[in-house]
């Protein structure tokens, strides 16, 4: 640090953060460094706001990461283990723990016993998984205080407990709304992260739904910020109603109404120029039911409007009178249409 | 005795169940350290496959104590590294590859307009570096490892990697200094 205080005197929190010194004191404090911006802020002390909000954005700077999927990691695994060159599997099971017992017996380490267990096994266990049935919002309360509310036929899957330092990760099949609590601000590095279907969504202080149904992934934001990855390929979301789409490996992004894709949470549908084809898609993945239509060029056909779901029967009219068809029940689940 | 340790031995014991352990403590790790050098997510799984395939085929022969987590890298780089070299099926020098990251920060101190700036102006300033500064900037800002460490996964002495983050940072700071501070200067008054 060869350069007097005065260099920095007109910069601003954004050009201090940008900053290759004050970056790397930041990051890694010596006595130089504090020195050094001690005199600074001495010699100006009204930049304290600024070297305060400097510092908070470059702690919080880090880099993405470009994460395998729980598949992927899988498949990888197995795929070493077959190529193992002496078939462990083969091999007489000799259980690691048995072999290095006496050590530990004589040592009378038997909290050492414990931990080592714990690491060992540690990433099978201790692991959450909800789920809803057809029709069923559910909330579920993270261990951190985020709130999801998952929609009908969905499930989410995350560790009982999460590690300062690491991330936030949570993996969703279906549907689900997020409002995610933000941490505490020493520990900016503990990023929210969501696995669903291909994609995966870096969170950075949010709300947002997310929703993996036949191979299609999306994310609708709704505040804050998010990074959405599938495939190698990236898309920030940044403001209310922007949706990312990941649908055979591309992954592509468009504004939409946020109602159309929140609520559900009030158990209703909002349609706005969408294919009978893709509500009845809904009504098949997310309410059970099944549909049977006589004339398929309806599926084509575009419509707008909301349905309360709550009242089956307020669905079946909403759909004859949107269809203009006779609609009737039959059982439980079943739904007949047949134009008029 | 750590952890990690314990894993290692039970590799060495021929036990199937600590190399599955290690393969879950370091595969996201290897995996997202491999796609900074390319966009191939086949080459990439690969070589993550092959750096445990070999510690399991080595087992016996190692000898790694607590150097374990760098071993790791850098088995992993320099099986990344000939695989890319396999494919590119040229004469090829490690100069050619190139390291990159993308920047995110917290949006409760910066976003919007101000965070993508930021963002473009590091970005910018990092893309006139060479690969390997990149690489060391990395290991160094973002994952917090010190000059030693860096020197044992890149196979550099550890004096070279203290001239190679100086000159970095030297370059980094003429970069930032250049038009692309004055543009943000007078980006920023208005």
């Amino acid at each position: 640090m060869k350069r007097s205080v005065h260099y920095y005197a007109s910069f601003t929190a954004i050009q201090l953060a940008a900053d290759p010194y004050f970056l790397e004191w930041v990051r890694f404090p010596d006595a130089a460094g504090n020195q050094f911006w001690e005199q600074f802020l001495l010699t100006y002390p009204h930049k304290t706001t600024d070297i305060t909000r400097a510092g908070e954005i470059a702690r919080s700077m880090y880099a993405l990461a470009d994460k395998p999927s729980v598949q992927q990691q899988e498949d990888n695994w197995k795929r070493i283990l077959a190529a193992l060159p002496d078939t462990p599997l083969a091999l007489p099971r000799r259980s690691m723990l048995r072999t290095i017992r006496p050590l530990w017996t004589a040592a009378a380490a038997v909290a050492v016993a414990a931990v080592a267990v714990w690491l060992i096994f540690r990433p099978v266990s201790k692991e959450v998984s909800i789920a809803s049935g057809y029709g069923e919002v559910k909330g579920v309360s993270l261990p951190d205080g985020t709130q999801v509310k998952l929609n009908g036929n969905s499930s989410i899957r995350y560790s009982e407990q999460w590690k300062t330092g690491s991330p936030r990760e949570v993996w969703v099949e279906g549907e689900a709304f997020f409002d995610v609590k933000p941490v505490a601000s020493n520990n900016a590095s503990q990023r929210f992260e969501v696995h669903s279907g291909d994609i995966d969504v870096q969170v950075l202080g949010t709300s947002f739904n997310v929703r993996s149904r036949r191979g299609i992934s999306d994310v609708m934001l709704t505040t804050g910020k998010v990074m959405v990855a599938a495939d190698g390929k990236q898309q920030l979301l940044s403001s209310p109603g922007e949706l990312a789409t990941f649908n055979q490996k591309k992954l592509e992004k468009k504004v939409v109404p946020v109602t159309n894709y929140t609520s559900w949470q009030e158990q209703k549908l909002q349609l706005e120029q969408t294919s009978v084809a893709d509500l009845f898609a809904r009504l098949e993945d997310d309410w059970g039911y099944n549909i049977q239509l006589s004339d398929t060029s309806l599926l084509h056909k575009k419509i707008s409007g909301e349905i309360d779901m709550k009242d089956k029967q307020v669905l079946i009219n909403a759909l004859a009178l949107i269809l203009h068809a006779d609609v009737s029940q039959q059982g439980e689940s079943t739904i007949i249409i047949t134009p008029n | 005795m750590s952890g990690e340790q314990l894993l290692w031995d039970a590799v060495r014991n021929s036990d199937v169940k600590g190399l599955e352990a290690l393969y879950k403590q370091y595969n996201e790790a290897l995996y997202s350290y491999g796609k900074k050098f390319t966009g191939d997510t086949h080459l990439v799984e690969d070589a993550v496959q092959e750096t445990f395939i070999s510690i399991w085929k080595y087992r016996e022969r190692l000898s790694v104590t607590s150097m374990f987590n760098l071993y790791i890298f850098k088995s992993f780089r320099n099986h990344l590294f000939r695989l890319i070299k396999e494919q590119q099926n040229i004469a090829y020098q490690e100069d050619d590859l190139s390291f990159s990251f993308e920047l995110g920060f917290d949006a409760r101190f910066i976003e919007g307009e101000e965070a993508a700036m930021l963002s473009a102006q590091i970005r910018q300033a990092l893309s006139r570096l060479t690969s390997r500064q990149r690489e060391i900037i990395w290991f160094r800002f973002f994952e917090g490892r010190s000059f030693e460490e860096i020197a044992e996964i890149m196979d550099m002495q550890v004096r070279a990697t203290y001239k190679l983050s100086a000159r970095a940072l030297a370059s980094l700071k003429e970069i930032m200094e250049g038009p692309a501070l004055l543009l943000l200067l007078s980006f920023l008054k208005n």
